[in-house]
């Protein structure tokens, strides 16, 4: 099975889960978080095939949480702490996903892999969005024409799809550098910033059927509202605001 | 069967590329040590928009001897001249003079050129010596790219060209010109359009400056009148010339240069910064750090033999966005020298109109985000 395959069968039997516990179960029992793991207690495979199998199956407005399984974490997040997935589904975010408060934030590598995981949570968002934005502007006709033939329109669907490159990029640097926790950041916090750019661009095309549950625009935008929160990027960008110029320039350069 | 049953033992980490790259690093060390050395020794003072408005034969010509001109179509690709063009913007150096042929008219030449013309021309360009300016823009012709008017008519052993350039910048002292002409007409306006390089010694040849709002400036309009170009001086087919310059738009579209005008300022801000403007720095960090990704993936798309022209419009948009961003915030932080800060204002109502307005790109990168929906 080549990693596409794998991407493609994680979708398939994510879709036809119940529900979220239903999700969680799937997703703890498949394994892919093993990804990234050494052999033999995991599945060998590298992090950035692991944040495929995540891009995709988040492009396609699904929730799992194959992050947390691979490094489970609690964050500080506007002074609380929050332990995504964790066990006790306290509460739900504002797509359905359980969340609980922890005692003790993480930090370390732990925290780095969660963040670049996560970070690869909201770049298949922003895909996923910006792809239906795409091809819901080049087919739903007015004026007698697509609407995507009005420059004022295209002008959105390219920025939709700037930004999602753009986070794609960000991750491509966080996976070149995937110990440094400062270039994990920088990929979070400029993947939550396309979340909300993409998520407002979406609704903005697709005016008022995107809000519709039968549309579905809403199972992407909704995650990608809660996704960038995690923490927030006023959280994240002070981070990395007083390194230097040398420090600065070198974030991602890694794999060089 | 689950995943985790399936797929235990059959993956390996991956190495590939990984020798490359280290000697990509090494580069890179010794770009940066040369750089500071030629600092040290006050070769050059840094300064925004370095590569437009930075120009300096005899740094161009140092580079030249360093056999850093050139380096796509010598041996090494778009890879290596990303990395030595992301270091000389860093620094701020004047690399304007050899800028145009290094980066889009030398790598035209190389594939699309006649072997005498290669044999003229590239060895001068390597060594700094050659020095082109473009012929693209018109009067009436400047988004609207193919609607230029300029003519070229058969003669004998070449062309004569009539007509007029403009935003052609560094004419004036440019030793060669590359010009998109029409060669043909009545058709489609995407056709009959031809490539040509041109002597700007030539007969018939003006180039005249016009100044702009920071002096002199870079800018000046040309005007052919009659001016001859031999038949090995066409660039690839006669009337091929909207195809191939599309393709050649990827190049100038594509590099760092649409995202570092303005990082001499941007490094004075990371030195200046304190507590209260960590969060706004930090953004532009975070951002510059995707932003240079996926200049290094256009560059090795271009390796590749593809000329992304939807990647390295969205890569220019977005750029020049973070180029007046960087101006912006720099304003708000204490201790960024003023002077720094005005070079880069003057030079940043450019950013998002040369080589293709944000609007016309807005309109290429829809294209490609809709192509790939299907």
């Amino acid at each position: 099975m080549s990693m596409p395959d794998v991407e493609e069968a994680a979708v398939k039997v994510l879709g036809g889960a119940a529900d979220m516990r239903d999700a969680a179960r799937i997703t703890a029992e498949q394994g892919w978080h093993l990804l990234g793991v050494p052999e033999p207690e995991g599945a060998g495979g590298t992090l950035a095939d692991l944040t495929g199998v995540v891009r995709a199956v988040s492009a396609a407005g699904l929730s799992s949480p194959l992050p947390e399984l691979h490094a489970p974490v609690v964050l500080s997040v506007r002074g609380q702490l929050i332990a995504p997935w964790g066990p006790a589904w306290e509460n739900v975010n504002l797509a359905g996903e359980p969340y609980d408060i922890g005692d003790a934030p993480s930090s370390g590598a732990v925290l780095t892999r969660w963040r670049i995981l996560h970070a690869a949570r909201l770049v298949g968002g922003c895909q996923g969005a910006a792809a239906r934005t795409a091809a819901y502007a080049a087919t739903r006709v007015q004026f007698g024409r697509p609407i995507a033939r009005f420059q004022a329109v295209s002008a959105l669907v390219a920025e939709a799809h700037a930004q999602a490159v753009l986070a794609a990029a960000g991750l491509e640097a966080a996976l070149a550098d995937p110990e440094d926790d400062l270039v994990a950041v920088a990929a979070l916090a400029t993947a939550s910033r396309a979340g909300t750019a993409v998520a407002r661009v979406a609704h903005q095309v697709h005016g008022a059927i995107g809000v519709t549950q039968e549309m579905g625009l809403e199972r992407l935008t909704r995650r990608l509202w809660a996704w960038r929160d995690l923490p927030g990027e006023a959280e994240l960008e002070p981070l990395l605001g007083l390194l230097g110029e040398e420090r600065a320039w070198d974030l991602g350069a890694g794999d060089e | 069967m689950t995943f985790r049953a399936e797929r235990r033992g059959t993956f390996r980490a991956e190495r590939r590329g990984t020798f490359r790259a280290e000697r990509r690093g090494a580069f890179r060390a010794e770009v940066r040590d040369q750089i500071a050395k030629w600092r040290r020794d006050g070769v050059f003072e840094p300064r925004s928009d370095s590569w437009l408005t930075g120009y300096d034969e005899d740094f161009s010509r140092r580079l030249g001897a360093r056999g850093w001109i050139g380096l796509t179509w010598r041996g090494r690709g778009f890879a290596d001249r990303f990395v030595l063009t992301e270091e000389l913007l860093r620094a701020g150096a004047p690399v304007a003079a050899h800028w145009i042929a290094d980066r889009q008219i030398g790598p035209a030449i190389a594939r699309l050129g006649s072997a005498a013309l290669k044999q003229a021309l590239l060895p001068g360009i390597e060594a700094g010596d050659v020095r082109f300016c473009l012929g693209m823009s018109e009067p009436d012709a400047g988004s609207d790219l193919a609607s230029v008017r300029t003519r070229a008519v058969r003669t004998d052993g070449g062309w004569l060209l009539d007509g007029q350039k403009v935003w052609s910048s560094h004419a004036h002292r440019a030793t060669h010109a590359y010009v998109l002409a029409r060669t043909s007409t009545g058709e489609h306006k995407h056709r009959g359009l031809t490539e040509f390089v041109l002597d700007m010694s030539a007969p018939g040849v003006t180039a005249r400056q016009i100044p702009d709002m920071r002096g002199p400036g870079h800018f000046c309009e040309v005007f052919f009148d009659g001016a001859f170009v031999p038949d090995s001086a066409v660039l690839g087919s006669v009337g091929d010339g909207w195809g191939q310059v599309t393709g050649q738009l990827a190049f100038e579209r594509g590099g760092p240069e649409r995202v570092l005008s303005t990082y001499p300022l941007l490094a004075l801000t990371l030195a200046a910064a304190g507590p209260a403007d960590a969060g706004r720095v930090g953004e532009l960090v975070a951002r510059l750090t995707a932003l240079r990704r996926l200049g290094k993936q256009v560059a090795a798309r271009m390796d590749a033999g593809e000329a992304p022209i939807g990647a390295a419009a969205t890569l220019k948009m977005l750029g020049n966005r973070f180029e007046v961003d960087v101006i912006e915030v720099a304003r708000s932080v204490p201790g960024v020298p003023r002077a720094a800060i005005d070079d880069a204002v003057l030079a940043a109502p450019g950013f998002s109109l040369r080589g293709g307005t944000t609007e016309v790109l807005g309109v290429v990168i829809a294209r490609e985000a809709m192509g790939a929906v299907g």
